[in-house]
């Protein structure tokens, strides 16, 4: 037995070896596979632990209370201070917060701040996650007045180290210097434009009572954490209260469908992996039929073939499986940075051994599963094939065990994708949905090959040929003008049918035999090209997207935008930042509003708030159902209604402002607020307490606006600092010395900087918003996470360029005889050659093409449907891609095919 | 037996009622031309193919219908074939590829002794390492020889082994055959259109048109009897 497994051993490796290149593109069709799917596993690992490692800290302590959208004051704070006093928890740390401006030179960046009354009992549990000073605290980063602390990505944002000095501006009014004292790291619980400020250093800026919106409180133990959370439910309806054992119990669940979701994108590479791996064996199997059948005549059996070529494909997908995994793990490691630059959070490296694992028995499953197919048709060669070449038998028998054959792979697929997603439902909707996709994708491309391989080469002009030329020439104008980027693709396409005339006969021939070859092997074509449009489709949506989406927020932010640059000053530099700014270079439009920020609802229609928000759940997040839209009653924009300053709305219900409303409570308010939770009407009264706690205004509902419309050049934005549109009287009254005075500006662009840098210097004391600034992070995010999903595509890009490989390789192998008499009867390499080129550019800019097409019809139904805007593809992405992977098609075949076209033809035809 | 194939509408009658016996030790020469049924009949009687009437007995078992698995078990142990392209596994080493046929069914002792001893007998124990790219034809040959006889069958079929011989290799081989039939007692039948090949076996049949002449063209040499 171990003699009889040696030799199985030696005979596998030894085939494996002879396999040379075949073997190669199979250890890569697995690799390729397994390490979208350790990478993905890792990086999802690497989240889960971000998310669930320390929950007590990710939690903000044993219990956590939100008030984002109800801020609580200093005196409902009473339920926190008894049950300290009754020993249920041992002590909490309130945070209060508030919207800012972080400003060094030129560049600003927006700020949410974190005002800690006691920096030195702050974080409420664990240390503090520095990124400088690494064993800094907040006790002695903040202990002088004047201190800052940034978080890592608004540092880098605006160019701020530890010891600069920065301008910090509050949306209250207010500005001033500060020492940036410490610059903590992007972590789930610290959000990457998060500033930590004293209470001692805020109260400069503005005196207004604090308001409380999350709360960390330490207890003993669970058993007192959940009678804590129970307590304090019951005391504070409005908040949402949520223990770390609830959180963990979220963060599991989020963290696993994170992975399972990130898995299933590991599954389709595997998938496409895998088809490589059936038609490298297949073909490589096929080469030694006479081998097989000698075998078979010495006495082995059918089962006897199974196992030696399983041992075959074992081998074949621990090579893959091992190298797979590898290039997986360098992957995470990519991935990670990928990830955090995109979710702007810290996230540990970790390398899960379980992962690795994983991967290779992945590999050496995958191999087995897709040898399956190859194995059992080589073993079924007739021992006769020894005499005299026999022909596969091809009767309904052995087409119904190639059916069932094909089931057989599919169940045993589902099985490996249920074992990975852990579900076997997801496991089957995944394989079942790819399935019926890739078999009709296969069968488009089965007609479009076959289109294509009947294209006429004539020898000379001819009518017909003109005509049918022309013909095409013109269809595809009339697609550039509905669809203009693939149009364009298709129309050069077709124009180069008239190039064909101009070719030598030497090349037409290369081109007439390439066309042939297509539709010969149409099949295999087909299954090539679904492989390249699915590489093609993923980077394509994924570039395209990202450019379009990039574009027009910088379009909407700093041109459809009606005023870009926003300065805001406290009542103290109001008078100064109005008279500033009436000259400045460039100034092309100004509006002068006075702001209100931070009011909270108190009652709508004389019913209190907290009986008509719905209650929020254990470990339901404050943002959810809805709550969100409470942000939209914080803030009111005060016009000068009564100068004739009207705002410009997009109104959808109701009616506008106008002069007679400047000494009354009408207000416009934002259309969402007549959904849930709040469903507000017309006619509607909303009872606001000021920023102060002091102040209290019931406004009356009188319209309802769109910050954005549709115009006929795309989209427009009308932007309001605050949600609630009223008259400056409204302000005046329920602001205090809390409100702002608000100036909003349009500039040429060309003297913008210069026009802010003089505001800036003749009033010191206001914050100046430019959405440029904004537009610029949006930018750096989007260009970060296109990176990562552009990463994610190229893997099944690579998959298919390797496909391509291995199926030129497997024709150089089938067509050696085809070759050898080609050059016996006087073809050259050259030609030879010329010909595996023009075949393979052709299916790659089919394939090419083809994506495009359907990227372009995909990002019209998402553009309409799902984000409500016109969204469009560049001729020139199109014509880079087509371009672009026709050429890496033409490469990888000349790669492969370069040494099978030089081979002597007596070497061949002998052989054969 | 008989032999045919449908070719469309039609059938083709490849073998018309052929009827023989090989005894033990015979030295048996299967002569015809191309497309005479020559490889057809090897076939049959190798237990690589089936015959649509008769009866085919191999050291007396019944091979006619029997399955394939079973046809598997009684090729291993009863019949070694040799083929005209000589047929290594070109991965495998000549030691290996005459190992191959013993790790199927039940023989006793070490495979790897065994081949060692067939190379010796067939006079290659100096390239037991060698791969068939590091043979010449005639030592390719041999190897396949070696192969056939590993197993101790009942009878040694082999198609055309010459074929792909130069003549020095070709006459060599055929001397090396009748040394091993003296020292092994092995049956030979070899299919050949070569005159002077089947000049060497003690019995020639005659094959033409699927079918054995019966025509005095069955040549027994003097002075050598059956084993």
């Amino acid at each position: 037995m171990i003699d009889r497994l040696s030799l199985a051993f030696r005979y596998a490796l030894r085939s494996l070896r002879r396999g040379g290149q075949r073997t190669v593109l199979a250890v890569f069709c697995i690799a390729v596979g397994v390490m979208a799917v350790v990478a993905l596993r890792l990086a999802a690992s690497m989240i889960s632990l971000s998310l669930t490692g320390n929950v007590r800290e990710v939690n903000g302590g044993d219990v956590s209370v939100e008030a984002a959208s109800l801020p609580l004051t200093s005196d409902q704070l009473a339920p926190f201070a008894r049950l300290q006093q009754q020993g249920v928890i041992e002590r909490y740390v309130p945070v209060a917060t508030g919207r800012g401006v972080v400003r060094r030179g030129d560049i600003g960046s927006i700020a949410q701040i974190d005002i800690l009354d006691n920096p030195a009992a702050y974080p409420a549990v664990g240390r503090p996650q520095l990124a400088q000073p690494a064993d800094g605290t907040f006790a002695t980063m903040l202990a002088g007045p004047g201190s800052i602390v940034l978080a890592q990505f608004l540092a880098d944002d605006v160019h701020a180290r530890v010891g600069d000095r920065v301008r910090f501006s509050i949306a209250g009014g207010g500005a001033t210097d500060v020492l940036v004292t410490g610059i903590s790291k992007n972590t789930v619980t610290s959000g990457p434009f998060t500033v930590y400020i004293s209470q001692a250093t805020y109260s400069q800026l503005d005196q207004a009572a604090e308001r409380y919106s999350f709360i960390g409180v330490v207890t003993r133990d669970d058993a007192h954490a959940d009678q804590a959370a129970a307590a304090l439910r019951r005391g504070l309806p409005t908040t949402s209260v949520r223990t770390a054992q609830e959180a963990l119990t979220t963060n599991l669940s989020n963290a696993d469908q994170i992975s399972r979701y990130v898995q299933v994108v590991g599954l389709l590479a595997l998938l496409i992996g895998g088809v490589g791996i059936v038609n490298t064996m297949q073909v490589a199997l096929s080469r030694r039929r006479v081998e097989i059948a000698m075998l078979k005549t010495a006495g082995y059996r059918r089962r006897d073939l199974y196992a030696m070529f399983a041992l075959e494909a074992a081998m074949l997908g621990l090579a893959g499986g091992v190298l797979g995994t590898a290039m997986g793990v360098g992957a995470s490691v990519l991935a990670r940075v990928l990830l955090q630059k995109a979710l702007l959070i810290e996230i540990t490296f970790n390398l899960d051994p379980g992962a690795v694992a994983i991967g290779v028995v992945v590999g050496i499953a995958t191999a087995l599963i897709f040898g399956l197919l190859p194995i059992v048709r080589a073993a079924g060669v007739r021992p006769a094939a020894v005499l005299r070449d026999l022909p596969e038998a091809r009767g309904v028998g052995s087409r119904l065990q190639t059916l069932g054959l094909y089931a057989l792979l599919v169940a045993l697929f589902t099985g490996l994708s249920a074992t990975l997603l852990s579900s076997v439902p997801l496991a089957l909707g995944v394989v079942a949905g790819t399935l019926v996709l890739l078999l009709v994708l296969a069968g488009v491309f089965a007609l479009i090959v076959t289109v294509v391989g009947r294209l006429p080469v004539p020898e000379r002009a001819t009518v017909p040929f003109i005509g049918l030329v022309t013909a095409a020439v013109l269809a595809a104008a009339l697609i550039a003008t509905v669809v203009r980027a693939v149009g364009v693709a298709l129309l050069i396409a077709a124009a180069s049918g008239y190039l064909v005339l101009l070719l030598p006969r030497r090349r037409k021939t290369s081109l007439m035999l390439a066309l042939r070859s297509l539709r010969r092997t149409r099949g295999r074509t087909a299954t090539t090209l679904v492989a390249l449009f699915v590489g093609v489709f993923t980077i394509g949506l994924v570039l395209v997207l990202a450019q379009d989406i990039t574009a027009k927020i910088n379009d909407s932010l700093t041109r459809l935008a009606n005023f870009s640059v926003f300065a805001i000053a406290s009542p103290g530099d109001a008078g100064a930042l109005q008279k500033q700014s009436t000259h400045l270079p460039g100034l092309l439009e100004r509006r002068v509003t006075d702001d209100v920020t931070g009011t909270t609802p108190v009652a709508i229609n004389g019913q209190p708030i907290a009986e008509l928000l719905p209650p929020i759940l254990p470990g339901q997040s404050d943002d959810e159902e809805g709550r969100f839209g409470l942000n939209l009653l914080s803030g009111i924009e005060g016009y000068r209604l009564d100068a004739g300053q009207l705002p410009q709305t997009f109104l959808l219900a109701g009616t506008a402002l106008t002069p007679a409303d400047a000494a009354t409570d009408n207000v416009l308010l934002r259309n969402e607020l007549q959904q849930s939770p709040l469903f507000l009407h017309l006619g509607d009264s909303v009872t606001l307490l000021g920023p102060s706690g002091k102040e209290q205004r019931t406004v009356h509902v009188i319209g309802f606006y769109s910050a954005t419309a549709s115009g006929a050049l795309g989209g427009q934005i009308r932007l309001f600092l605050e949600p609630i549109i009223g008259g400056r009287q409204l302000t005046d009254t329920i602001g205090g010395p809390s409100r702002q005075t608000i100036v909003a500006m349009r500039f040429d662009p060309r003297q913008k900087t210069a026009a802010l840098q003089q505001l800036q210097r003749s009033v010191p004391g206001i914050a100046i918003l430019d959405l440029a600034d904004i537009a610029g992070l949006v930018g750096q995010i989007l260009s970060d996470l296109v990176i990562l999903l552009v990463s994610l595509a190229s893997l099944a890009l690579f998959a298919g360029l390797v496909i391509i490989g291995n199926t030129v390789a497997l024709a150089m192998l089938e067509r050696r005889r085809e070759i050898g008499i080609l050059k016996a009867v006087g073809h050259s390499s050259a030609s030879v050659l010329s010909q595996v080129l023009i075949e393979n550019g052709i299916v790659g800019a089919v394939g090419a093409v083809a994506g495009m097409a359907v990227v372009t019809g995909a990002t019209f139904l998402l553009g309409r449907f799902v984000l409500g805007t016109e969204l469009t593809v560049q001729t020139p992405i199109v014509i880079v891609v087509v371009a672009g992977v026709s050429m890496l098609t033409v490469a990888t075949a000349a790669l492969v095919a370069w040494g099978p076209t030089r081979i002597r033809p007596l070497e061949v035809l002998r052989y054969e | 037996m008989r032999r045919w194939l449908p070719l469309g509408a039609e059938v083709v009658e490849i073998l018309c009622g052929v009827d023989f016996r090989i005894e033990r030790g015979e030295f048996v020469a299967l002569m015809g031309p191309s497309g005479s049924g020559k490889s057809t009949l090897l076939g049959v009687v190798a237990g690589l193919d089936r015959p649509n009437e008769g009866q085919v007995l191999v050291d007396g078992i019944d091979i006619t219908a029997m399955p394939e698995s079973r046809l598997a078990v009684v090729r291993n142990a009863k019949i070694g074939m040799v083929f005209q392209a000589f047929n290594l596994i070109p991965t495998l080493t000549a030691q290996e590829n005459v190992e191959v046929p013993l790790y199927v069914g039940d023989h006793l002792g070490s495979p790897a002794a065994r081949a060692r001893e067939m190379l010796a007998l067939v006079g290659l124990e100096h390239r037991l390492d060698h791969r068939p790219n590091q043979l010449s034809g005639g030592e390719q040959q041999r190897v396949a020889i070696a192969r056939a006889l590993a197993t101790d069958p009942a009878i040694v079929i082999a198609d055309e082994p010459t074929g792909n011989l130069d003549a020095a290799n070709g006459e060599r081989l055929l001397e090396l055959i009748g040394d091993l039939r003296t020292r092994t007692g092995a049956t030979f039948l070899i299919a050949t259109h070569d005159r002077e090949v089947a000049g060497r076996a003690e019995r020639t049949l005659v094959i033409v048109d699927g079918r054995l002449r019966d025509d005095g063209t069955e040549v027994r040499h003097p002075g050598e009897v059956p084993a």
